[in-house]
């Protein structure tokens, strides 16, 4: 995958460039804290759902959204925030479902970014 | 300017801690709210940039907490993907205004330095003892002062520059004119010794030229460079930092100085001293200034610098044995223009602009710097500096 912006990837970097003014090297910084921080929080997620914790649920997708968002990986970040919003409703179930489409979104994006970064690490590549 | 950013995401932490840094600010960054509290109780703060929704202590808690420590504080709210509806709660509750994720940084930037300047004028305000509306014509007296102030400030600037540039050429012929002479003046037959004389000594006089013109080319720069900061356009060039490191290259520059002097010279640093957040290149200038002005004014005794951790901020000494600062003075040698020469010496060194200079990049650091001294025994400057730990980042 280039460097450019991708509009078949799931990263849209010149809309994470907008954010940060163009600044490429803080940009493969945000690659990174985003490879380290995420995963885990996903773990995470998929305990509180299973535990049908809606604060954490929501607070965790939340915060998933957010650094997706950041990173200009939208599908992620609007699939997370569907999380979200279903865990502020109460509905557990709807979010568990939710969870189901965002992992496979989520995967991508890992995928996009180990392709990019040469590595080939991440348990989900194939 | 100390700006404190709170935010449970790494990456917004990063962001803003860098992009504001490179402007200018003095960044700590705490990754929730008990930390942001603690922070802010122990250290002086123009600013918050608070996220809203963070795990434990939310937005809305640790603002309330901020509130009661110091209600003064502008705090900027930092919402999360359309929580718009929250972020207002805030603003009742006192937040100063609130920008959206992803933060953008020229948006945040308009809206801390608005935030920062209000609250700097009601302080003022307040001071007084009176409300915004009862002291108008002291608001703006205040704003024209400031007015005139940067006005003054850019005048020195751009006298300055004006200055620089035909100084440039006036040591760089003066330096060309010099050399073609000293070459000349070997080659020159002894039939003549009038006209070889008058040679050398011209090619004396430029040397003092050159000298005279390289003493004005360094208090331009000091001009510039004290204007640069004052008007918050300087460079700075963040970077974890090893104040060892900065000690030993300066006192391996004076350590001949001192010696050539006749002056005893040693340096005592701590093991594991932390590292602080800095500019190498500015950090230096402070220990070299000080440096400086002990060479200058210690005749016979010697100097001693030391560096030890304290809490959490490193205190750096450096003591001579010199002839002091009066008491009268003491108060004012951080000031501009206030030529401590003068005093010690009816030989002025300088304009006095070395030492308002070190106390500038001090602040910049969120440190501190100041003297003791007592006439004829010497003077010790202390500079206490934040330690990166407690940055969070």
């Amino acid at each position: 995958m280039g460097s450019g912006m991708n509009e078949q990837g799931q990263i849209d970097k010149g809309k994470a460039l907008k954010w940060l003014e163009g600044d490429e090297r803080m940009f493969v910084r945000i690659k990174a804290i985003f490879m380290k921080n995420v995963p885990p929080q996903v773990e995470q997620l998929k305990e509180c759902l299973a535990l049908d914790d809606t604060d954490s649920t929501e607070r965790l997708a939340l915060t998933i959204m957010g650094s997706s968002a950041m990173l200009g990986a939208s599908v992620m970040s609007s699939e997370a925030g569907k999380i979200e919003r279903s865990a502020i409703e109460g509905d557990m179930n709807a979010a568990r479902l939710h969870f189901t489409k965002f992992v496979g979104e989520y995967e991508k994006v890992m995928e996009e970014l180990f392709v990019e970064g040469g590595c080939d690490a991440y348990p989900g590549s194939r | 300017m100390h700006i404190l950013v709170v935010d449970d995401e790494e990456m917004v932490r990063y962001v803003l801690s860098e992009k504001l840094s490179e402007s200018g600010f003095s960044v700590i960054a705490a990754s929730g709210g008990q930390q942001a509290v603690e922070f802010f109780r122990n250290t002086p703060f123009d600013a918050v940039l608070l996220d809203l929704k963070m795990p434990g202590m939310d937005g809305i808690e640790t603002l309330k907490e901020l509130r009661m420590l110091d209600p003064e504080v502008p705090v900027i709210m930092v919402t999360a993907y359309g929580d718009i509806a929250t972020a207002v709660e805030a603003i009742k509750r006192g937040a100063y205004d609130f920008v959206e994720k992803p933060p953008q940084i020229s948006r945040i930037m308009v809206t801390l330095r608005r935030a920062i300047e209000k609250a700097s004028l009601e302080r003022e305000v307040k001071k007084l003892g009176k409300n915004i509306e009862e002291s108008a014509v002291l608001k703006q007296a205040y704003e024209k002062l400031k007015e005139l102030d940067q006005v003054k400030t850019a005048f020195l600037s751009s006298v300055s520059h004006e200055l620089r540039t035909p100084l440039t050429s006036i040591i760089g012929y003066a330096e060309i004119s010099r050399k073609k002479l000293l070459k000349l003046i070997p080659a020159m037959s002894d039939d003549d010794p009038k006209t070889t004389k008058s040679i050398r000594q011209v090619e004396e006089n430029l040397g003092i030229l050159v000298s005279e013109s390289g003493k004005l080319a360094g208090l331009i720069e000091s001009i510039l460079d004290l204007t640069a900061m004052e008007a918050g356009t300087a460079e700075w060039r963040w970077e974890p930092l090893l104040v060892r490191e900065v000690i030993e290259d300066a006192a391996a520059v004076f350590s001949p100085v001192f010696k050539e002097k006749g002056l005893e010279f040693s340096v005592t640093i701590e093991d594991d001293l932390p590292m602080i957040k800095g500019d190498r290149y500015r950090i230096s200038q402070v220990i070299n200034q000080i440096f400086t002005n002990a060479a200058a004014f210690t005749d016979q005794g010697g100097v001693t610098c030391s560096a030890k951790r304290v809490e959490s901020t490193i205190v750096l000494s450096i003591a001579d044995t010199g002839r002091g600062i009066l008491a009268s003075r003491q108060g004012v040698i951080f000031e501009k223009f206030s030529q401590i020469g003068d005093t010690l010496t009816d030989k002025p060194k300088g304009v006095g602009l070395g030492l308002p200079i070190c106390r500038l990049i001090v602040e910049y650091h969120g440190g501190k710097i100041g003297v003791e001294s007592e006439p004829g025994r010497g003077s010790e400057f202390t500079i206490v500096l934040p330690v990166e730990e407690e940055m969070g980042i």
